[in-house]
């Protein structure tokens, strides 16, 4: 029996430092998949596929430079190959988004200082609201059938929701404005 | 930024846009930087309130529960039902995105290397690889109660030795007897083992199924009567380390009382009698719903009397262990093996056979 291949110690380090990173920043990462998907479970493929690239590209990532554009910068290509989703933007589109993010909204702060702002706001929206979120959010449903479970019209649930996540928005505003960490919009 | 593109980015980020508002929306984004700043700020919290979902769902909160609220009573989400992400990776994920330090405690728990794709849709990483090259050797204290180490019966780490070289590399591990070094009971099987967390493989698994295949080399001089047995084990399971306790086979019972959250696979075979050869023990296991850490478990026979000086002699020896994982298809069903180990219980008097399933390749 041939002698199995051994992983170079200095290259797995390597490697691991940068899954590290991924772990890190993977709400970022995410949430960029989700923005260019649209669709919950592509963008759970998006950034499967990126950990994978990720990996195999590890002696690519020079420490010193931006983890999440890099990684950004490979999901950007999964979400141009991905296929799962049932609308899709053009390349040009894409491109043009992945060009045009505000340093702000997918940095490492993302969760780390967003995310209590996030869980606070929530529970001061009112019941309703706070509800639409839940069936959105938590349960996974489309305004469809948010709207069917609730007596709605979908156009109705559609502005509703809009209407919960621009309180919620303005609530971490303030909030973030009010400890001197600057408007989150 | 007007009704209409707020309207339009929304239901976008909802699914809900039809040809007409994509194709409106695709205009607005190329035209405008405005447009695609805006985007990015309620993509920004869909995104956020995506993960907070995912975070507090699997910790079994909802939104304003883990805000302090009165919480929902409710199921769990629709892409978590049937998840292995428990309150556990919930906690350490919600640790790294508030605090962003522990990093330590939670990626590095695994040693990921990529091992190259086996195709389009199931990918192996490699999560460990024991070649007994660098320290620590295994402990000597029966199986490990923290993550990450090997530990088991009285065992060192050798050279080539006694017409026996290592697999690959310099080294290799020697069975010295079948008890923990403080012990004093006479055993039949020496043993190490290792219990791994598999919290970091949900990142590249989503909510998906982890195959996880584990293989390990064995080596030995035959000395008198059969040729020696030798197996190994995985056995995936929702139960933390510190609960196992001394008697790891609880989570053979747990597995008949809870199959959904413990699976077992074991090889098992005697080796041949030529000391120039080594030959490879593999199994694989899916990792049901709920399951957290790996135990890992080589074995290979001991003879007392025989081998009481196998410290002086030629022994039996184990190396190049490896532990891939795979992510299962989607929709795509891979059976899980359970073995009670009744086989080796009965060997010893404690136990009858039970159902055995293996997969030995050479």
């Amino acid at each position: 029996m041939n002698k199995p291949k051994r992983t170079d110690p200095i290259v797995a380090a390597g490697v691991a430092k940068v899954q590290q990173s991924f772990v890190r920043h993977q709400s970022a990462v995410r949430a960029f998949a989700l923005a260019l998907t649209g669709d919950f479970a592509a963008a759970d493929d998006v950034v499967q596929e990126t950990f994978l690239t990720v990996t195999a590209k590890a002696a690519d990532f020079e420490p010193e430079t931006n983890f999440v554009a890099w990684a950004c910068a490979i999901a950007r290509l999964k979400v141009l190959e991905n296929r799962r989703a049932a609308k899709r933007f053009s390349p040009a589109v894409v491109e043009s988004l992945a060009a045009s993010i505000p340093a702000a909204e997918l940095g490492p702060e993302l969760g780390q200082e967003r995310l209590p702002l996030l869980l606070e706001c929530l529970k001061r929206l009112p019941p309703r609201a706070r509800e639409l979120i839940r069936l959105r959010y938590f349960m996974e449903q489309g305004p469809g059938e948010i709207a069917a479970a609730l007596g709605r019209t979908a156009g109705g649930v559609n502005t509703a929701l809009l209407k919960a996540r621009d309180a919620l928005r303005d609530c971490m505003a303030a909030k973030l404005a009010g400890d001197g960490r600057g408007a989150a919009s | 930024m007007n009704d209409r593109t707020n309207h339009l980015i929304d239901a976008w980020l909802d699914g809900t846009i039809d040809d007409l508002e994509l194709a409106e929306l695709e205009v607005a984004l190329l035209e405008s930087l405005d447009v695609r700043h805006e985007f990015w700020r309620r993509a920004s919290l869909h995104g956020m309130l995506h993960e907070a979902a995912k975070i507090e769902s699997a910790a079994g909160k909802s939104p304003d529960a883990a805000a302090g609220g009165p919480g929902f009573e409710s199921p769990a989400p629709r892409a978590f039902r049937g998840s292995w992400l428990r309150g556990g990776v919930a906690a350490s994920m919600v640790f790294l995105l508030l605090g962003g330090c522990g990093i330590g405690s939670v990626a590095t728990s695994l040693a990921f290397a990529y091992a190259g794709l086996r195709g389009p849709t199931r990918p192996a990483i490699v999560v460990h690889e024991e070649g007994f090259e660098r320290p620590p050797a295994p402990e000597q204290r029966h199986v490990p109660d923290r993550l990450d180490v090997w530990g088991g019966d009285e065992s060192v780490v050798v050279g080539p030795e006694h017409g026996i070289a290592p697999q690959s590399g310099a080294r290799m591990l020697k069975f010295l007897s079948a008890r923990p070094a403080a012990a004093n009971y006479e055993g039949y099987a020496s043993e190490i083992w290792r219990i791994i967390d598999l919290e970091s493989v949900r990142v590249a698994a989503g909510s998906r199924d982890v195959r996880i295949d584990f293989s390990a080399w064995f080596n030995g001089c035959p000395g008198q009567g059969e040729p020696r047995q030798c197996w190994i084990s995985a056995i995936a399971t929702d139960t933390h380390p510190r609960d196992l306790g001394h008697d790891w086979r609880v989570q053979f019972q747990a597995a008949q009382k809870n199959p959904g959250g413990v699976a077992t696979a074991q090889a098992r075979e005697r080796i041949d009698t030529d000391p120039a050869t080594w030959q490879r023990f593999s199994v694989t296991v899916t990792a049901p719903p709920g399951a957290r850490y790996l135990l890992l478990h080589c074995l290979t026979e001991y003879r007392p009397g025989q081998d009481d000086d196998v410290a002086d002699r030629c022994g039996q020896y184990v190396d190049d262990i490896d532990v891939a994982v795979s992510v299962a298809q989607p929709a795509v069903v891979t059976a899980t093996v359970h073995d009670r180990l009744d086989k080796h219980d009965e060997r010893h008097g404690h136990g009858k056979h039970g159902k055995h399933d293996m997969e030995v390749r050479r």
